[in-house]
């Protein structure tokens, strides 16, 4: 077995970890939040305004994240490109605008994307950690929220899927 | 009563200009700025420089490597850029993952590409030496941006696969050669580990090619170990708990919620490098904040330096100062001052010992 041994390993291995377990009981107070939240949030950190967040998808990464996160954001763009009915944003947690464009030019990603210079998502307490997908559906409720890149939820489609749940 | 008050507040302004400023720090051991660099803006962008860099054996170039794009950036001592090494994939310049890199005493570039196995040689155009296949059956992981070379052999703290969930056990270096043939695998774990309550440990190393020694140091421990090259066997253990080291006092385990694990990390001291001058060995100790650990901002972490005389491995100081160190070498340190990619800048610094 091939080992990818960074220092964040250590990192992944405790995200794993907490992201195995019992979800709901871990992420109950996230689901408390609503659409409103989400959208005062999205327009104190972008130029977005009244724009809809109904049957949204948020992917929440940082610019560091590991392959696996990587990965998936690679799957929604490709999912994005070709279901135009579903609104897929990307908020990406960094500090520098330069490292943002860098990173959006390397993944080659078109998911309209917006930057949170300074963490104010953990301080509205939206998330407790990164990298997660945020599902809210047609009522603004938070439907669903799950890790990205992580095991438990290997296929996209299930979080897709829940929508129509 | 006045004067006392009047000293008092003298001493706090002098406490606390001392910390914001990298120059005179402590009596006897100085830092006087020699130089600053900021590096001017390239195309393509680089995003996100690891902390630590490499000098060539001149000065004169500094390398960089881009944790987002997986490649090497080389800029001269101006700032001035001067290539970027590797393209991403699998092509014959392809990197995907850079897991350590360096240059050496004839400016080439060595990358090593865990992900592809590959250690590869570039020149400063970028230009392919050499690709040969490195470490592909090795039981063993390197730590990452750790390997460091000496005498045409390569250096790294590793942890055996064997011991992935349990790295106290496992074996501590490994020296390499640039064939990828693996020479010897020795040391062993600080024994602090054990009673460390953080899990996470990782080992940071300095080379002392004069004495023909590495030095290794945990990331929680305040103990440095001491092997001899030429033997692979342990000389010396030392160190201090110097008066910043702070570890937790609950334990870090990974099944604790992220925010509970983020709340016992704050303020918690972890050790990111080690260096060699010719008078001292330092520490490179960092303290963490919510902000760091919320934002990977790598300037949101406050810094000290913790330095050991190299001849008596007695400690020195503990310096307080307010950048990052990304690379010493030649007697010069090189901190960060800047990270936003419009201005990256490094101070250089000389450090003097007025004892010596």
């Amino acid at each position: 077995m091939r080992l990818r041994m960074k220092k964040s390993s250590w990192f992944l291995f405790a995200w794993i970890a907490f992201f195995h377990g019992c979800e709901s009981k871990k992420f109950s107070s996230y689901y408390e939040n609503t659409d409103s939240d989400w959208k005062s949030y999205m327009e104190r950190i972008s130029d977005t305004k009244d724009s809809s967040l109904k049957n949204t998808i948020l992917l929440v990464l940082k610019s560091t994240e590991c392959s696996p996160a990587l990965g998936e954001l690679r799957w929604w763009d490709e999912y994005q490109s070709t279901n135009s009915d579903l609104n897929i944003q990307l908020i990406i947690i960094e500090k520098y605008a330069s490292t943002f464009q860098a990173f959006l030019n390397q993944e080659e990603i078109t998911i309209p994307a917006s930057r949170d210079s300074a963490g104010i998502l953990f301080d509205l307490a939206l998330l407790p950690t990164t990298p997660m997908k945020v599902l809210i559906d047609g009522e603004g409720k938070i439907k669903k929220l799950a890790a990205i890149g992580a095991a438990i939820d290997p296929t996209q489609d299930t979080f897709v899927g829940s929508l129509k749940e | 009563m006045s004067k006392t008050i009047l000293v008092n507040i003298i001493l706090v302004l002098m406490i606390s200009c001392a910390k914001k400023s990298n120059t005179v720090v402590e009596t006897g051991v100085h830092l006087n700025n020699i130089t600053t660099i900021t590096l001017k803006k390239t195309e393509p962008l680089f995003g996100r420089f690891v902390e630590k860099f490499r000098v060539s054996e001149s000065g004169d170039l500094l390398v960089f490597s881009d944790r987002i794009q997986d490649r090497i950036f080389v800029y001269d001592r101006e700032g001035n850029f001067i290539n970027v090494i590797g393209e991403r994939g699998k092509g014959p310049k392809g990197l995907i993952s850079v897991h350590a890199f360096a240059i050496t005493s004839n400016n080439e570039v060595y990358v090593f590409d865990l992900n592809q196995r590959l250690f590869k040689t570039f020149d400063l155009n970028g230009e392919v030496i050499k690709s040969v296949s490195f470490l592909d059956e090795a039981p063993f992981g390197p730590i990452p941006y750790e390997a460091h070379i000496s005498n045409q052999k390569i250096i790294t703290p590793i942890i055996e696969s064997q011991f992935l969930l349990t790295p106290e056990k496992s074996r501590l270096l490994a020296q390499i050669n640039l064939d990828g043939k693996v020479d010897s695998v020795f040391g062993s774990f600080d024994s602090f580990a054990e009673e460390d309550r953080h899990y996470t440990h990782f080992t940071n190393i300095a080379i002392d090619e004069e004495k023909d020694v590495v030095y290794t140091n945990l990331s929680t421990s305040p103990y440095i170990q001491a092997f001899d090259l030429s033997d692979f066997k342990k000389t010396e253990y030392f160190g201090i708990v110097s008066k910043s080291h702070s570890l937790p006092t609950k334990e870090i385990h990974p099944t604790l919620p992220v925010s509970e694990i983020k709340r016992r990390s704050v303020n918690q001291t972890s050790n990111v490098g080690l260096y060699v001058t010719d008078h001292f060995i330092i520490q490179h100790m960092q303290i963490l904040t919510k902000e760091w650990i919320d934002l990977n901002d790598y300037s949101a972490k406050e810094n000290i330096l913790v330095l050991y005389d190299k001849e008596t491995y007695e400690f020195s100081k503990e310096i307080p100062v307010e950048h990052t160190l990304g690379a010493v070498k030649n007697n010069q340190l090189y901190f960060i001052e800047d990270f936003n990619p419009d201005n990256y800048t490094i101070g250089v610094y000389e450090i003097t010992n007025e004892k010596k």
